[in-house]
């Protein structure tokens, strides 16, 4: 009996359900006062008067810290560009410039609006374009002090927060010889991950070290960033996890946890909770960066792309957090997943007076996608070739070598995704039976599963049930409470109910690269399989005397330990765990797991951070939309998703990360709009007037899952989460543009540009 | 989010009401259903110091006709208008209006009182209550009075109800039987505030002239408008297509829509033209079909 790709209820679901589950926000420790921030009105200043003493002698209120009172210290993920607090001058809207702890969250609040502080405005910088023009003003002049965090420091200067070039010969000869050439422009704007659960932290001081408490996707990603800007070792700083009501990638830096950890130091250990209002998440949440794509291919006279160029000009906000990392996307999805000749790649991240922009599902994916799919339609209406024959006489096969020297050995798995989905939706019949103000758009992707490392210790209790010790977490996609509890019992043969996974704690589990890059099932559950691996071996050295055979004659299933092909010759996996007690001591197994990076060529670009894409997956998506020519709105009438996912470890966890993806891919095609005023504020700033999409906006997703076992996942598991929000927003602008006859070449697409296309 | 710190005081009938009202003066708020109220105080857009809370007031729980005419007491819940046949007999235009009024749940709590109280430009009833022509039932230390919808509703969330008057009934001419009646309504999503709504009753005489027809539009100026000039075009004429687009095309100078975070202002006056043609156009092929 195996549990792999079986359904199985979810180890958290009853809880969560029920109510009894405590996420990050709801956790309370004795005798914890609260605390509040003062965040900047304005998004680019000089404080010219920052005056705590009324706010100090409000009622109830224990401390007030300005930056006076925080270690001098730069922090960050890639650069340490950033500190606690705002020192002189302000540099987003929302940056803190003081924190207050007193008895109730009302007072901390009432205190920090107390707090007499005076801001004299100063020019923002906002439009992409102008940050990089001579004249602008700079929003770090002293960008030149900043450090990497780790490593030599990388291409950057001023307002370029960091620069990856990809120049390979033959680009401008193809040009010149070009048929024709074909440019677009692509636009799109930032996107909030709004989970259900704000963010919250609560800190301790303690015998000289700092406790947190958080629900985070990535705990050893606080520790390091609360030592940072705290100015200790990391192993000062120990991280508990709690459940979380939802990340998407803004819950993998550190965010109110420093600043918790700080106040309880300042009050003498009392235990101090932050709770951001959701506005505060809002407007200070590391969104999907806003950017602007620049595509040109040069075009023979037979209609194969001969040459591309992509420029690429993304949002970074006030500080880089992860950003500087993700930058060499563009190199690996410049020309998507079709050939198109020597490719000259351009990506650069600025510095603006924005919110600091970070990771969220499918990174800087979502928006190359849109441009190279809208791109690949514009070519095939040029050249008045079918858009989805044009894409596969340009579709990668087995071997592709790509822009940095990946190869791509099983890439024909792409063509049997968009086999898939004609199976299911025949593109001749969808054309055939086309309606006015309908509009079909189609797309594909690869991409990659997370490579960090990952630890698992498996440890069989007296009982025959096991405990899971990581610090992996499962930010709501089942990745543990399914995904690597489904792998730790298939290896053990017990019910997936016996085994229980911690949530994390730094001081506990080993390091854990954070649930990100759909890398939780396929590294922890490998790592998992390997510790599961040693207590098999253990089980059976122990039960090999009891059983009078030889342990290799043995095998572990169903709950017990076996003699092979011997019906009736077994015990219990409880017996043979209670024996180890007097003969080995306690059964426990340990297993590590890193994905390596393909093999690439460090010469192909500058910049090159994010060198190449391990375990790459293959996606293709249809959806079929409708326009209301009177409104302007547009509603997704049919959506199909064809993905290689290795092998399903839970339907349930990859239908749901397939349908929820899609569905926010949906949001960000249509729905959400996170506007920057001129003023650099966000225009906004509350769930009512940003739109997530209801179940009513969104079709039940008609998924074709592709198997392809990986031999180095557990059980042929690869990542599942983050692919299937890249192309929503591409197909669906197809969908739209196809639907009117217009171009719709920006993210999101309003009911008002849909209106404005149609009457002129 | 939480409200500020707020007093409280219940009311157990009408003139208790406007007792805590004239004592309590401008920062008091009447307390009807919450669903508008509550929201504003939690989000600290608004921050009275105390509330009046009607909720027992029974007594204005109730509909009725009355002398060919709907009458609803303001405490009655909306959830209850939408689902009552005296209703959809009398105005089957408001069960109608009521099914966009943010979710069942809110309904089952929100007042027909409260609603008009509020007078939010962008919401259903003060439009469908002025398009009808209705008229609201306030009572003050001076007595009773009666206001004519388009004299109440005076500005964004200001009517003419003095600060000790409390709302107590919405009356509204019943509609001749036969009329139809719809609601056209752009939301980005469904329960959302409406960006413009449009409603219109037609009634069409034996030769199919338009004999009756009124028009409403939120969310397109500061108070919800009746539309006079596009109910003039129809009156009396054969509602063709012609007539129809003909109508639709004086609301541009009709309306005086401004453009906030939710939609710019040129997006509003036109679809508020075009609401209005789709509204009429579906009234019209509604008559005769009971709601």
């Amino acid at each position: 009996m195996t549990v792999i790709g079986e359904r199985i209820p979810r180890s958290d679901g009853q809880s969560k359900v029920s109510g009894e589950a405590i996420y990050g926000v709801d956790y309370a420790e004795p005798g914890m006062i609260w605390g509040a921030l003062l965040r900047s009105p304005v998004s680019s200043g000089r404080i010219t008067r920052l005056d705590t003493t009324a706010a100090m002698a409000m009622p109830g209120v224990h401390a007030v810290l300005t930056a006076a009172d925080a270690p001098d210290a730069y922090a960050g993920w890639v650069l340490r560009d950033q500190r606690l607090f705002a020192v002189d001058r302000v540099h987003f809207e929302g940056q803190p410039i003081a924190a207050v702890a007193a008895d109730t969250l009302a007072q901390a609040r009432a205190a920090a609006a107390a707090i007499d502080l005076e801001i004299e405005p100063l020019p923002a910088v906002v439009d992409l374009d102008h940050a990089l023009s001579p004249d602008a003003p700079l929003v770090h002049p002293d960008w030149e002090s900043f450090v990497p965090t780790a490593g030599p420091d990388f291409p950057r200067g001023g307002n370029l927060a960091a620069e990856s070039i990809s120049d390979p010969p033959g680009v401008d000869e193809a040009f010149a010889r070009a048929h024709r050439v074909i440019s677009d422009e692509f636009v799109a704007q930032r996107q909030y991950q709004a989970y259900i659960e704000p963010k919250s932290a609560v800190g301790i001081f303690r015998d000289g070290r700092y406790t947190i408490h958080t629900a985070h996707q990535f705990p050893y990603n606080v520790r390091d960033r609360v030592s940072q800007f705290l100015n200790v070792r990391p192993s000062a700083v120990r991280v508990v996890g709690h459940t979380i009501g939802g990340g998407f990638g803004a819950k993998l830096d550190a965010s109110l946890e420093p600043y918790a950890a700080l106040l309880s130091r300042a009050v003498r250990g009392l235990a101090v909770k932050l709770v951001n209002t959701r506005t505060e998440d809002l407007i200070t949440c590391p969104s999907r960066e806003g950017a602007i794509t620049r595509l040109r291919s040069a075009v023979d006279a037979e209609g194969n792309i001969i040459a591309r160029e992509l420029e690429v000009i993304a949002d970074n906000g006030a500080y880089s957090g992860e950003m500087p990392w993700l930058a060499s996307i563009a190199l690996h999805c410049a020309r998507g997943v079709y050939r198109a000749g020597p490719t000259r790649v351009v990506a650069r991240l600025v510095y603006t007076n924005t919110t600091p922009t970070g990771a969220f599902r499918g990174v800087n994916g979502t928006y190359l996608y849109h441009a190279v799919e809208r791109h690949m339609d514009h070519i095939a209406a040029e050249l008045g070739v079918d858009r989805l024959e044009y894409r596969l006489r340009h579709l990668f096969t087995d071997g592709e070598e790509l822009l940095n020297g990946q190869v791509l050995d099983d890439a024909g798995i792409l063509r049997q995704g968009f086999e898939a989905i004609e199976a299911a939706a025949p593109w001749a019949e969808l054309q055939a039976e086309k309606r006015p103000y309908r509009g079909i758009g189609i797309g594909a992707a690869w991409w990659l599963t997370n490579p960090s490392a990952g630890t698992a210790v498996v440890k069989m209790h007296e009982d025959g049930t096991v405990a899971v010790v990581t610090a992996a977490t499962d930010n709501g996609s089942g990745a543990v409470s399914m995904g690597v509890t489904q792998v730790v019992a298939e290896r053990l043969g017990i019910p997936p109910a016996d085994v229980h996974i911690a949530l994390p704690d730094t001081d506990v589990a080993g390091f854990d690269g954070g649930s990100q890059g759909s890398r939780t099932t396929r590294i922890v559950g490998k790592a998992s399989q390997i510790a599961a691996d040693e207590v098999v071996e253990k089980l059976k050295n122990v039960a090999a005397g009891l059983l009078e055979a030889a342990a290799e004659d043995l095998e572990v299933a169903e709950g017990t330990v076996r003699v092979k092909g011997v019906p009736g010759k077994s015990m219990t996996l409880a017996e043979v765990a209670v024996t180890a007690m007097n003969t080995v001591g306690p059964i426990q197994g340990t297993g590590s797991f890193v994905t390596p990076f393909p093999d690439f060529n460090p010469g192909c670009a500058t910049g090159l951070m994010l060198p190449s894409f391990p375990t790459p997956t293959y996606h293709v998506h249809l959806a079929e939309v409708e326009v209301d020519p009177v409104t302007g709105n547009v509603r997704v009438l049919r959506y199909l998703v064809a993905q290689e996912v290795g092998r399903v470890i839970s339907p349930d966890g990859t239908y749901g990360q397939v349908m929820g993806a899609v569905t926010q891919g949906i949001g960000y095609a249509l729905h959400e709009s996170l506007r920057i005023g001129e003023d650099g504020r966000y225009r906004e700033r509350t769930l009512e007037s940003y739109r997530l999409p209801l179940a009513g906006d969104v079709p039940r997703v008609e998924f074709f899952p592709l198997e392809h076992p990986d031999p180095d996942g557990p059980f042929g598991a690869k990542g599942v989460g983050e692919g299937p929000v890249l192309l929503p927003a591409a197909v669906i602008a197809n969908a739209v543009s196809d639907a009117i006859g217009k171009p719709f070449n920006q993210i999101p697409i309003t009911p008002e540009e849909v209106l404005a296309a149609i009457q002129s | 989010m939480k409200p500020a710190a707020v007093k409280y005081a219940r009311a157990g009938d009408v003139q208790e009401a406007v007792a805590l009202l004239s004592e309590h003066g401008t920062d008091a708020k009447v307390l009807a259903g919450g669903q508008s109220l509550v929201p504003l105080m939690n989000f600290r857009l608004a921050s009275p110091s105390i509330l009046i809370d009607i909720n027992r007031v029974n007594e204005l729980a109730y509909v009725r006709e009355d002398n060919g005419s709907l009458l609803i007491g303001a405490m009655t819940r909306q959830r209850d208008v939408e689902t009552s046949p005296v209703v959809a007999a009398a105005v089957p235009l408001l069960p109608q209006a009521l099914h966009h009024v943010g979710h069942v749940t809110n309904r089952n709590r929100g007042t027909v009182g409260g609603s008009v109280a509020h007078a939010d430009p962008a919401s259903e009833l003060p439009a469908l209550v002025t398009g009808l022509a209705g008229e609201l039932t306030v009572e003050g230390p001076k007595g009773q009075r009666t206001i004519a919808a388009e004299d109440f509703f005076v500005g964004t969330f200001t009517t003419a109800m003095e600060y000790d008057e409390v709302l107590t009934a919405v009356r509204l001419p019943r509609l001749p039987a036969g009329t139809g009646v719809a609601v056209e309504e752009l939301a980005r999503r469904h329960g959302d505030f409406a960006i413009v709504a449009v409603m219109a009753a037609v009634h069409l005489a034996p030769d199919g002239s338009v004999d009756l027809v009124r028009l409403a539009a939120s969310g397109v100026d500061s108070v919800p408008l009746r539309l006079h000039s596009a109910e003039a075009v129809l009156a009396g004429a054969q509602p063709t297509a012609d007539a129809i687009a003909a109508a639709a095309a004086t609301v541009a100078a009709s309306v005086n829509p401004t453009g906030d975070v939710h939609a710019p202002a040129s997006y509003r006056r036109d679809m508020a033209q075009l609401l209005v043609k789709r509204a009429v156009g579906a009234a019209i092929e509604r008559i005769g079909v009971s709601a």
